[in-house]
Protein backbone atom coordinates (compact mmCIF):
# COMPACT_ATOMS: atom_id res chain seq x y z
CA UNK A 1 0.00 0.00 0.00
CA UNK A 2 1.36 3.41 -0.91
CA UNK A 3 2.19 5.96 1.73
CA UNK A 4 -0.55 8.45 2.53
CA UNK A 5 1.97 11.13 3.44
CA UNK A 6 1.73 13.00 0.10
CA UNK A 7 -2.06 13.16 0.36
CA UNK A 8 -1.95 14.84 3.75
CA UNK A 9 -1.30 18.21 2.19
CA UNK A 10 -4.41 18.08 0.04
CA UNK A 11 -6.65 17.74 3.08
CA UNK A 12 -8.20 20.75 4.77
CA UNK A 13 -8.05 20.03 8.49
CA UNK A 14 -10.35 22.91 9.29
CA UNK A 15 -13.61 21.00 9.39
CA UNK A 16 -16.94 22.78 9.47
CA UNK A 17 -19.57 21.47 11.85
CA UNK A 18 -22.57 19.77 10.22
CA UNK A 19 -24.87 20.99 12.94
CA UNK A 20 -26.85 24.00 11.58
CA UNK A 21 -27.61 25.15 15.13
CA UNK A 22 -23.97 25.20 16.05
CA UNK A 23 -21.95 26.42 13.10
CA UNK A 24 -18.34 26.07 14.02
CA UNK A 25 -14.98 25.08 12.74
CA UNK A 26 -12.86 22.37 14.23
CA UNK A 27 -9.25 23.28 13.76
CA UNK A 28 -6.65 20.65 14.30
CA UNK A 29 -2.99 21.26 14.74
CA UNK A 30 -0.69 18.44 13.84
CA UNK A 31 2.78 17.69 15.02
CA UNK A 32 4.95 14.99 13.47
CA UNK A 33 7.81 14.47 11.08
CA UNK A 34 7.98 12.50 7.87
CA UNK A 35 10.00 9.82 9.65
CA UNK A 36 7.44 9.57 12.46
CA UNK A 37 4.64 9.21 9.94
CA UNK A 38 6.51 6.49 8.09
CA UNK A 39 7.05 4.58 11.31
CA UNK A 40 3.39 4.80 12.24
CA UNK A 41 2.38 3.60 8.80
CA UNK A 42 4.72 0.66 9.26
CA UNK A 43 3.10 -0.12 12.61
CA UNK A 44 -0.38 0.04 11.12
CA UNK A 45 0.21 -1.74 7.85
CA UNK A 46 3.10 -4.14 8.30
CA UNK A 47 2.21 -7.11 10.47
CA UNK A 48 5.86 -8.15 10.65
CA UNK A 49 7.21 -4.80 11.75
CA UNK A 50 8.86 -5.07 15.14
CA UNK A 51 8.48 -2.04 17.38
CA UNK A 52 11.74 -2.89 19.07
CA UNK A 53 13.54 -1.82 15.89
CA UNK A 54 12.82 1.78 16.84
CA UNK A 55 15.22 3.39 19.27
CA UNK A 56 13.87 4.53 22.61
CA UNK A 57 14.11 8.27 21.88
CA UNK A 58 12.03 7.86 18.72
CA UNK A 59 9.50 5.78 20.58
CA UNK A 60 9.08 8.51 23.20
CA UNK A 61 8.95 11.12 20.45
CA UNK A 62 6.00 9.19 18.99
CA UNK A 63 4.06 9.56 22.22
CA UNK A 64 4.04 13.36 21.84
CA UNK A 65 3.03 13.43 18.15
CA UNK A 66 -0.40 14.42 16.92
CA UNK A 67 -1.41 12.80 13.65
CA UNK A 68 -4.33 13.55 11.32
CA UNK A 69 -7.64 13.09 13.07
CA UNK A 70 -5.82 14.28 16.21
CA UNK A 71 -4.67 10.74 16.78
CA UNK A 72 -1.78 10.11 19.09
CA UNK A 73 0.51 7.12 18.65
CA UNK A 74 -1.50 5.43 21.39
CA UNK A 75 -4.65 5.81 19.26
CA UNK A 76 -2.81 4.15 16.42
CA UNK A 77 -1.66 1.27 18.62
CA UNK A 78 -5.12 0.86 20.12
CA UNK A 79 -6.82 0.73 16.74
CA UNK A 80 -4.68 -1.94 15.13
CA UNK A 81 -4.00 -5.55 15.88
CA UNK A 82 -1.09 -5.49 13.45
CA UNK A 83 1.37 -3.96 15.89
CA UNK A 84 3.95 -6.48 16.90
CA UNK A 85 4.43 -5.46 20.50
CA UNK A 86 3.83 -6.69 24.01
CA UNK A 87 1.53 -4.79 26.29
CA UNK A 88 4.34 -4.23 28.77
CA UNK A 89 5.92 -1.99 26.11
CA UNK A 90 3.40 0.69 27.06
CA UNK A 91 4.80 0.60 30.59
CA UNK A 92 8.32 0.85 29.21
CA UNK A 93 7.36 3.97 27.28
CA UNK A 94 5.96 5.63 30.37
CA UNK A 95 9.01 4.69 32.41
CA UNK A 96 11.36 5.90 29.69
CA UNK A 97 9.57 9.25 29.49
CA UNK A 98 9.88 9.64 33.26
CA UNK A 99 13.56 8.76 33.23
CA UNK A 100 14.15 11.12 30.32
CA UNK A 101 12.94 13.97 32.52
CA UNK A 102 15.10 12.92 35.44
CA UNK A 103 18.21 12.79 33.27
CA UNK A 104 17.69 16.27 31.84
CA UNK A 105 19.11 19.38 33.47
CA UNK A 106 15.66 20.47 34.57
CA UNK A 107 15.15 17.26 36.58
CA UNK A 108 11.46 17.37 35.75
CA UNK A 109 9.15 14.41 35.43
CA UNK A 110 7.70 14.24 31.95
CA UNK A 111 4.18 12.96 31.67
CA UNK A 112 2.89 11.40 28.49
CA UNK A 113 -0.30 13.01 27.20
CA UNK A 114 -3.55 11.12 26.86
CA UNK A 115 -5.61 13.09 24.34
CA UNK A 116 -8.94 12.86 22.59
CA UNK A 117 -9.05 12.55 18.82
CA UNK A 118 -11.30 14.60 16.55
CA UNK A 119 -14.23 12.35 17.50
CA UNK A 120 -13.54 12.86 21.21
CA UNK A 121 -12.21 9.34 21.72
CA UNK A 122 -9.18 8.50 23.79
CA UNK A 123 -7.08 5.39 23.12
CA UNK A 124 -8.95 3.79 26.03
CA UNK A 125 -12.27 4.46 24.31
CA UNK A 126 -10.95 2.70 21.23
CA UNK A 127 -9.87 -0.29 23.30
CA UNK A 128 -13.29 -0.55 24.96
CA UNK A 129 -15.18 -0.04 21.68
CA UNK A 130 -13.78 -3.05 19.92
CA UNK A 131 -12.56 -6.34 21.30
CA UNK A 132 -11.58 -5.28 24.77
CA UNK A 133 -7.98 -6.06 25.57
CA UNK A 134 -7.89 -5.86 29.35
CA UNK A 135 -4.08 -5.99 29.54
CA UNK A 136 -3.69 -3.13 27.09
CA UNK A 137 -6.24 -0.98 28.94
CA UNK A 138 -4.71 -1.80 32.31
CA UNK A 139 -1.24 -0.76 31.09
CA UNK A 140 -2.60 2.73 30.43
CA UNK A 141 -4.44 3.01 33.72
CA UNK A 142 -1.56 1.58 35.73
CA UNK A 143 0.91 4.04 34.26
CA UNK A 144 -1.18 7.17 34.69
CA UNK A 145 -2.25 6.32 38.23
CA UNK A 146 0.59 8.35 39.73
CA UNK A 147 0.31 11.20 37.27
CA UNK A 148 -0.47 14.59 38.74
CA UNK A 149 -3.91 16.01 39.48
CA UNK A 150 -5.89 16.98 36.39
CA UNK A 151 -3.96 14.84 33.93
CA UNK A 152 -6.77 12.99 32.19
CA UNK A 153 -9.58 12.32 34.68
CA UNK A 154 -12.12 14.35 32.72
CA UNK A 155 -11.64 12.29 29.54
CA UNK A 156 -11.29 8.81 31.03
CA UNK A 157 -14.26 9.02 33.42
CA UNK A 158 -16.58 7.49 30.80
CA UNK A 159 -14.52 4.30 30.55
CA UNK A 160 -14.57 3.64 34.32
CA UNK A 161 -18.10 2.11 34.23
CA UNK A 162 -17.03 -0.07 31.30
CA UNK A 163 -13.87 -1.11 33.14
CA UNK A 164 -15.83 -2.15 36.24
CA UNK B 1 -11.10 -5.13 35.22
CA UNK B 2 -8.86 -6.54 37.96
CA UNK B 3 -7.09 -3.90 40.06
CA UNK B 4 -9.32 -1.09 38.81
CA UNK B 5 -9.99 -0.36 42.47
CA UNK B 6 -6.27 0.29 42.90
CA UNK B 7 -6.40 2.83 40.09
CA UNK B 8 -9.45 4.58 41.53
CA UNK B 9 -7.83 4.87 44.97
CA UNK B 10 -4.67 6.25 43.41
CA UNK B 11 -6.59 9.10 41.79
CA UNK B 12 -7.20 10.76 45.14
CA UNK B 13 -4.71 13.50 44.39
CA UNK B 14 -3.25 16.42 46.21
CA UNK B 15 -3.36 19.62 44.21
CA UNK B 16 -0.35 21.92 44.49
CA UNK B 17 -2.88 24.75 44.70
CA UNK B 18 -4.09 23.45 48.07
CA UNK B 19 -0.70 22.74 49.58
CA UNK B 20 -0.65 25.97 51.58
CA UNK B 21 0.83 25.82 55.04
CA UNK B 22 -2.34 27.23 56.64
CA UNK B 23 -4.38 24.38 55.15
CA UNK B 24 -2.00 21.74 56.48
CA UNK B 25 -3.59 21.96 59.94
CA UNK B 26 -7.34 22.28 60.25
CA UNK B 27 -10.25 20.80 62.20
CA UNK B 28 -13.21 19.14 60.48
CA UNK B 29 -16.68 20.21 61.46
CA UNK B 30 -18.07 17.74 64.01
CA UNK B 31 -21.53 17.86 62.45
CA UNK B 32 -20.54 16.60 59.02
CA UNK B 33 -17.36 14.60 59.48
CA UNK B 34 -17.44 10.91 58.69
CA UNK B 35 -15.05 8.01 59.10
CA UNK B 36 -13.65 5.58 56.56
CA UNK B 37 -10.74 3.16 57.04
CA UNK B 38 -10.02 4.70 60.46
CA UNK B 39 -9.64 8.16 58.95
CA UNK B 40 -11.93 11.06 59.65
CA UNK B 41 -12.91 12.95 56.53
CA UNK B 42 -15.41 15.29 54.99
CA UNK B 43 -16.38 15.81 51.37
CA UNK B 44 -17.27 18.86 49.36
CA UNK B 45 -17.63 19.60 45.68
CA UNK B 46 -15.00 21.95 44.37
CA UNK B 47 -13.49 23.47 41.29
CA UNK B 48 -10.04 22.48 40.14
CA UNK B 49 -8.95 25.93 41.26
CA UNK B 50 -11.04 26.31 44.38
CA UNK B 51 -11.17 29.46 46.49
CA UNK B 52 -9.32 28.48 49.66
CA UNK B 53 -11.41 30.67 51.95
CA UNK B 54 -14.66 29.14 50.66
CA UNK B 55 -13.20 25.68 51.09
CA UNK B 56 -12.21 26.38 54.69
CA UNK B 57 -15.68 27.77 55.44
CA UNK B 58 -17.36 24.70 54.01
CA UNK B 59 -15.20 22.01 55.59
CA UNK B 60 -13.51 23.29 58.71
CA UNK B 61 -14.41 24.62 62.12
CA UNK B 62 -12.08 27.45 63.09
CA UNK B 63 -12.95 27.13 66.78
CA UNK B 64 -11.78 23.55 67.22
CA UNK B 65 -8.26 22.29 67.90
CA UNK B 66 -6.40 21.99 64.60
CA UNK B 67 -4.78 18.75 63.52
CA UNK B 68 -2.67 17.74 60.50
CA UNK B 69 -4.90 17.55 57.45
CA UNK B 70 -4.65 16.26 53.87
CA UNK B 71 -6.86 17.89 51.26
CA UNK B 72 -7.28 15.73 48.18
CA UNK B 73 -9.25 15.85 44.98
CA UNK B 74 -10.86 12.78 43.49
CA UNK B 75 -9.52 13.30 40.00
CA UNK B 76 -12.26 11.49 38.06
CA UNK B 77 -15.19 13.86 37.72
CA UNK B 78 -18.87 13.09 37.17
CA UNK B 79 -18.98 9.67 38.82
CA UNK B 80 -20.84 11.20 41.77
CA UNK B 81 -23.35 13.09 39.60
CA UNK B 82 -26.71 12.12 38.12
CA UNK B 83 -25.37 12.22 34.57
CA UNK B 84 -25.27 9.34 32.05
CA UNK B 85 -21.70 8.58 33.14
CA UNK B 86 -22.70 8.71 36.82
CA UNK B 87 -25.76 6.49 36.29
CA UNK B 88 -23.71 3.96 34.35
CA UNK B 89 -21.01 3.94 37.03
CA UNK B 90 -23.50 3.15 39.81
CA UNK B 91 -25.31 0.59 37.67
CA UNK B 92 -22.07 -1.26 36.97
CA UNK B 93 -20.92 -0.92 40.57
CA UNK B 94 -24.19 -2.45 41.71
CA UNK B 95 -23.78 -5.50 39.52
CA UNK B 96 -20.03 -6.11 39.65
CA UNK B 97 -18.91 -9.50 40.92
CA UNK B 98 -15.61 -7.92 42.09
CA UNK B 99 -16.50 -7.32 45.73
CA UNK B 100 -12.94 -6.18 46.53
CA UNK B 101 -13.74 -2.85 44.97
CA UNK B 102 -15.93 -2.02 47.98
CA UNK B 103 -12.92 -2.32 50.26
CA UNK B 104 -11.38 0.72 48.62
CA UNK B 105 -11.38 4.05 50.38
CA UNK B 106 -12.54 6.08 47.41
CA UNK B 107 -15.49 3.79 46.67
CA UNK B 108 -16.59 3.92 50.32
CA UNK B 109 -16.33 7.71 50.25
CA UNK B 110 -18.41 7.88 47.05
CA UNK B 111 -21.05 5.58 48.54
CA UNK B 112 -21.18 7.63 51.75
CA UNK B 113 -21.48 10.80 49.67
CA UNK B 114 -24.42 9.39 47.71
CA UNK B 115 -26.01 7.96 50.86
CA UNK B 116 -25.97 11.41 52.44
CA UNK B 117 -28.26 12.57 49.64
CA UNK B 118 -30.37 9.41 49.41
CA UNK B 119 -31.01 8.89 53.12
CA UNK B 120 -33.60 11.69 53.54
CA UNK B 121 -35.25 10.69 50.26
CA UNK B 122 -35.58 7.07 51.40
CA UNK B 123 -37.20 8.26 54.63
CA UNK B 124 -39.62 10.51 52.76
CA UNK B 125 -40.47 8.07 49.96
CA UNK B 126 -40.38 4.71 51.76
CA UNK B 127 -40.07 4.73 55.57
CA UNK B 128 -42.64 7.41 56.38
CA UNK B 129 -45.27 6.09 53.89
CA UNK B 130 -44.70 2.58 55.23
CA UNK B 131 -45.21 3.71 58.83
CA UNK B 132 -48.40 5.52 57.79
CA UNK B 133 -49.54 2.39 55.95
CA UNK B 134 -48.92 0.25 59.04
CA UNK B 135 -50.73 2.77 61.23
CA UNK B 136 -53.70 2.83 58.86
CA UNK B 137 -53.80 -0.96 58.76
CA UNK B 138 -53.66 -1.15 62.58
CA UNK B 139 -56.54 1.31 62.89
CA UNK B 140 -58.53 -0.61 60.29
CA UNK B 141 -57.96 -4.06 61.81
CA UNK B 142 -58.58 -2.96 65.43
CA UNK B 143 -61.43 -0.49 65.07
CA UNK B 144 -63.20 -0.79 61.76
CA UNK B 145 -62.98 -4.37 60.55
CA UNK B 146 -64.97 -6.03 63.36
CA UNK B 147 -67.57 -3.21 63.46
CA UNK B 148 -67.83 -2.57 59.76
CA UNK B 149 -71.56 -3.39 59.65
CA UNK B 150 -72.46 -1.00 62.52
CA UNK B 151 -73.71 2.49 61.59
CA UNK B 152 -71.06 5.01 60.53
CA UNK B 153 -68.33 2.37 60.93
CA UNK B 154 -69.50 1.12 57.53
CA UNK B 155 -68.44 4.39 55.89
CA UNK B 156 -65.32 4.59 58.06
CA UNK B 157 -64.38 1.09 56.94
CA UNK B 158 -64.85 2.09 53.30
CA UNK B 159 -62.69 5.21 53.78
CA UNK B 160 -59.87 3.35 55.53
CA UNK B 161 -59.97 0.52 52.97
CA UNK B 162 -59.67 3.13 50.21
CA UNK B 163 -56.67 4.61 52.03
CA UNK B 164 -55.06 1.16 52.29
CA UNK B 165 -55.70 0.60 48.60
CA UNK B 166 -54.12 3.97 47.74
CA UNK B 167 -51.06 3.16 49.87
CA UNK B 168 -50.73 -0.17 48.05
CA UNK B 169 -50.95 1.58 44.68
CA UNK B 170 -48.30 4.06 45.88
CA UNK B 171 -45.90 1.26 46.92
CA UNK B 172 -46.38 -0.55 43.60
CA UNK B 173 -45.82 2.73 41.72
CA UNK B 174 -42.55 3.58 43.51
CA UNK B 175 -41.28 0.05 42.96
CA UNK B 176 -41.99 0.29 39.24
Amino acid sequence: MESQYAHLFSVDFNVMSDDPDLPAFITTELSFTFLDFQIVEKILLDRNFDLHNIDEQSRIQQCFNIYPGMHSAFHKLASTDHANFEHEDISKLYTAAQNLGQESDLRKSYVLPLIEDINCRTPLDLIFEDNVNINFAWQFLYNIKDYPFGHSGNIINRIIPKAI
Amino acid sequence: MPDLDLFLDSRLKTSTHLQSHWLAKQALKNKSKQIVKDHYYDVTLGEAWEDKNNLVDRLFDKELFKKPMNIKYFDIPELHLNTPIGYEFWRQLGSTPESDIFERKVIQILINYKWRGFKPLIFVRFVIPYLLFIATFTVWSNFFYTRRTNGWYFYGNLTVCTMLLLWSVYFIAVEI
